[in-house]
Order: C-alpha cells, then structure tokens, then sequence
C-alpha cells in the first residue's frame, strides 16, 4: 500500500481496524480516504484480476492441450474488449450510469465468449491443438477486434469516447469498489467450479479420447471452462482492460515448481497471480511517483521476453 | 460375450467397416490383422465407443455399448490408442495415476497399484522420469501400464476388457515378449482383450481367435492353427508368404 503520498504501515492498520476509526463518516482523515477510497480497492482490485488471468490461463492451457493458450494471445481478451466497447457505445446513451459496469462486464462476457469458440473450434481437433493455428487465429480476432473498437471510436459521440479510451487505456488506477465487488462475484464463481473439473483436465491432457475412456464427459467439460474462463477474461477485461502475458507466466512459473497436476495448479496459480498484480500494481505505482505506468506495461515487460524464450522450446511443434 | 452385428461405418461415402460381424468370447484374446486401410483401427474405434456406426449393433454380455454410462465403461474397459500427445511435464508414476480417475479406491490401493502396473511392463525404474523426455518405446510401456492400471482389479460392473491398437509398434523384442505374457495373464483373469496388430507371428503366439480384415469386411476368422494359412496370408497381404510351424510350440510361423 504504497505510493505518492507516504502512510505509515501502522496508520494503515489504524485505519483498517473498523474498532478504531480515525474519524468517524463523513469526517474521515486525508490519509483514511486515500487508504479506504483509493489505495484498498486498488490492491484488492489487483489481486482479483491477476486470480482471474492466472487461473484462466492455467484453464485455457490445459484446455488447449498446449502452454502457450493465453487469453490474449489467442484473442480471448480482444474478443472480450469489443463485447465491453459494444455495451459501453450502446450502454451510454441509453441507461444510467450504475449500470454501466455490469453491462460492460456482460458485454466482455459475451465478446469472450465468441472469440473462445472460435478459436477453440479453429484450431483443435482430436489429435491435438495446432499451436500455429491457435496463435494465428488469436491474431485474426485480435485484428478484427481492433478494427471493430476503431469504428467504434469512429461513431462515437464525445462522451462515449471520452469513455472509451478511458477503459481502453487498461489501467488499475480507476479501482473502485464496484470493481472490485464484480470482480470477487467472478472469482468466487471461478474458485468454486473451477477445481472440480481439475481431474478432468489432468486427464484431457492426455488426449481427448484418452479423456473419454477415463469416463470424462468431455463435451460438457469444455462448455463449462469455456464459459468459466470467459466470465473470468470478461470482467476483468470490463474491469481494467487488457493485461497481457500475465496469464501465460503464472502458470508456467507454477508447472516449473509444482508439475501440471491441476489440483495444485488452479489454487496455486490464483493466490501466484493475485501476489505478481499486486507486486507489478505496486512497481507501476512508485517507479516513477508521483506519476505511475500502467500494471500492463509492467507485465509485457516481464512477459515478452518469457513468451519468447516459450516459443524457442516449442519451435518443433510449430 | 461381446457380439458386434452388421456394423457399417463411413467417415463420408465409402465405408470403412462394412457391414461386419463378430463374436468374442469373454476371456479370450482376440487380434484384427489385415494391411493398412482395412479398417482394424476403425473397428477397434467403433468397439470403444470413440466412433459411433452408422447402421448396427455392438453388444456387450447383451447390452447395446452406446446404453452404456461412460463413468461406469470406464471402470472396466481401458484403450491403448496408438499415438500419445502427452507434452505437459508429468512424471510416468503421475501419468499412471490418472488411470485410477474413474476409481474411488482411496490413495493407498491407487499407489500400489500404479506401482504394480509400472512393474509389470518393467518400467519401474522411470517413475520419477519426466514423460516427454522418454524414449518412443518408454513412453508406449507406460501407456500400456496406464491402461493395465485402470482394469487392474475386477469390477462387480462386470467382466473386463482391454483394447490394444498396435501396442507393440515401438517396443523391442524382449518387452514385446513380456507384452504377450501380460495380455495373457490378463486373460487367465477373464479380460477380454482386443488388439490390432501387424506382427503376425505375435498373433500367431497369443491370440485366441484371428479375425482378418480387408477392404472394411472379415475374410477370415478362426484359430491361428486355422487362418495363418499360406493361401489367406497370401490373400490378405498380395504377398508370397512362407508360413511353417514352430518346433516347440506347433503355432504357425510366417516368413514374408
């Protein structure tokens, strides 16, 4: 809980302590507010969003059959953020502010949700997934989905766009309570189900058929975790944008120190991914205080490289 | 008894498995030969449930297969598919392991268990190995023990059954040996198992019955005593086979 303005660790817990208000309401000190107003939801904010991506990530590469799935490299989070552009240029006009998140969030829901069948009908098939097609297909969308945001922008009035860019920009520092509200909905939702199709995926792993002959029923399986990973991918996309790479690391970092098995991957990946937001939230925050660079940013930075270095073990499959 | 009748199947217009019927007895080991195309792997495929026929019936101690609940199939029937595409780092006890998914024996009899199968297809000593980084033939042993592992004990679901496509593609002589001494210790314990294969003097040393496929029908079926005959091989394959018997056992033994 850092940043600009220094709070000592100890007035945090002061004022985090509901027995001991510094101030009652309505009458809260400066550094209260920035504590329970802006700093809070932020790293709370960060912890979800880094959960959902670290989690649906893990999902999606077990899915795919492959570790280089990512959300937003297979076009996931694109498809995603058109559902959010959608619902916030025909939201705007026509209902009232407090709705505009949960629109936004649906919307992503519905834009992720596409884009995942269409990559995933794309690009696998029973003898395995087809990595090229699978990153290529990412690309596609991710294209279309850019034109799309573009004609967007194109016939938005000044407010819309004024909305637009600001959600486009995908940063934390919009944190808010809502936020973070909808996006402990998703995360309680994806916690819950989640692990108990881990079994399954451990053994789709193997090869669809393979799955089937274990008695998964395989079918049922990739319709819930598609639907799962694209509420997840949704709402954070809805939340704070696209944050790229974050989902295809922790994983990785996890397999390395723990193997596949996704019984321990899932939970291990969600409290990895939530701990790296926060830390990458927190870098972005005082690097360059008082201004800050988007969490993003800090994750391609970290991501690329890692990404590359993937892509050279997995040339043979390519 | 597993009773397969009339069954067709097409993956669009010319059929692979044309209008075949079979019985194998429960127990019993049965092998599909025939050259490449003739539709064993699609059997084999339609037997498993992975593909499902067109027109006809397969049925299992009188049961259709398809009424069957794939949770409960899976407790009694194990598939060694012929390709694996394994490439996450799992160890080989971690890959046995997923066959006991369909169990709820508890920990302790799964450990054994996937510790007696590793054994007996003689990969113990690759327990802790990472899969990918094995060779062809390890990674095939340990499929196999996969498979041995999921039907390693009897089910009050019913009799068991083990089907094998091409399980000794890539494995050396020795363990091809051990192989068939597997399959028929499986058999002694009233496993019904199935396999294609294309070593004809295999299936000349362990099968029960033959069944040779071409062009999706069954030319040929019976004993190897009955089939491994130098005019059927000849037939089947376009070759000219010299097929004698073997001093010791009396089997046939066929020399392309």
């Amino acid at each position: 809980m850092s940043g600009p303005v220094f709070i000592s660790p100890l007035e945090i817990l002061q004022i985090l302590n509901p027995f001991n208000s510094v101030g009652g309401v309505g009458m809260q000190s400066q550094n209260g507010l920035i504590v329970e107003a802006i700093r809070l939801p932020r790293v709370l904010l960060a912890a979800l969003i880094g959960l959902l991506l670290a989690v649906c990530g893990a999902v999606l590469q077990g899915l795919f059959r492959n570790p280089l799935a990512d959300p937003t490299l297979i076009g996931i989070s694109a498809g995603a953020s058109v559902g959010a552009s959608l619902a916030i240029v025909l939201g705007a006009s026509s209902l009232a502010v407090p709705l505009g998140l949960p629109l936004t969030s649906l919307g992503a829901f519905g834009g992720g949700l596409i884009s995942s069948l269409l990559v995933y009908k794309l690009a696998t098939s029973s003898r395995g997934t087809s990595v090229s097609t699978m990153l290529l297909a990412g690309i596609a969308i991710s294209a279309m989905a850019g034109a799309i945001n573009s004609l967007f922008s194109f016939f938005a009035d000044n407010e819309m766009l004024r909305r637009l860019s600001l959600w486009q920009m995908g940063n934390l520092d919009n944190a808010s309570w809502e936020k973070v509200g909808i996006c402990l909905f998703v995360a309680i939702i994806l916690l819950i189900y989640l692990p108990r199709e881990s079994k399954a995926l451990n053994a789709i792993l193997l090869g669809e058929s393979e799955a089937r002959h274990l008695g998964v029923d395989v079918e049922r399986m990739k319709r819930r975790l598609i639907i799962l990973t694209a509420m997840g991918v949704g709402v954070s996309v809805a939340a704070v944008g696209t944050i790229i790479f974050l989902g295809l690391i922790i994983p990785h970092m996890v397999r390395l120190l723990i193997g596949p098995d996704h019984r321990y991957l899932l939970p291990a990946s969600a409290l990895a991914g939530a701990t790296l937001l926060i830390l990458a939230d927190t870098l972005a925050r005082v690097i360059v205080a008082p201004a800050e660079i988007p969490a993003g940013v800090v994750t391609s930075i970290l991501g690329a490289p890692f990404f590359v270095s993937l892509l050279r073990q997995q040339r043979k499959h390519l | 008894m597993i009773s397969i009748q009339h069954l067709s199947f097409a993956y669009s217009v010319e059929k692979v498995v044309n209008d075949i019927s079979l019985d194998i007895e429960m127990g019993s080991i049965a092998a599909l030969l025939g050259p490449n195309g003739s539709g064993k792997s699609s059997l084999l495929k339609l037997l498993s449930g992975e593909l499902q026929g067109q027109s006809g019936e397969i049925y299992f101690n009188g049961n259709t297969i398809n009424s069957w609940p794939a949770a409960d199939k899976a407790k009694v029937m194990a598939v060694l598919a012929q390709e694996n595409i394994l490439e996450f780092d799992f160890t080989v006890a971690e890959v046995v392991a997923l066959s006991r998914i369909p169990h709820n024996t508890g920990n302790e009899v799964d450990q054994e268990i996937i510790h007696a199968a590793l054994a007996a297809v003689d990969a113990s000593h690759l327990a802790e190995r990472f899969y990918p980084q094995l060779s062809g033939g390890e990674k095939q042993r340990v499929q196999l023990a996969r498979v041995l592992a999921q039907i390693w004990q009897p089910s009050e679901l019913g009799p068991r059954l083990l089907i094998l496509d091409e399980p000794t593609a890539s494995i050396d002589l020795a363990h091809q040996q051990l192989l068939k001494k597997i399959i028929q210790q499986y058999a002694a314990n009233q496993v019904t198992v199935i396999m294609v294969l294309h070593d004809l003097n295999l299936a000349a040393q362990c099968a029960d019955k033959i069944f040779f496929l071409q062009q999706g029908q069954i030319v040929a079926q019976g004993t190897p005593k009955q089939v491994l005959t130098k005019d059927i091989v000849d037939s089947v394959f376009g070759i000219e086979a010299n097929i004698i018997d073997h001093p010791e056992t009396g089997l046939p033994v066929i020399m392309p």
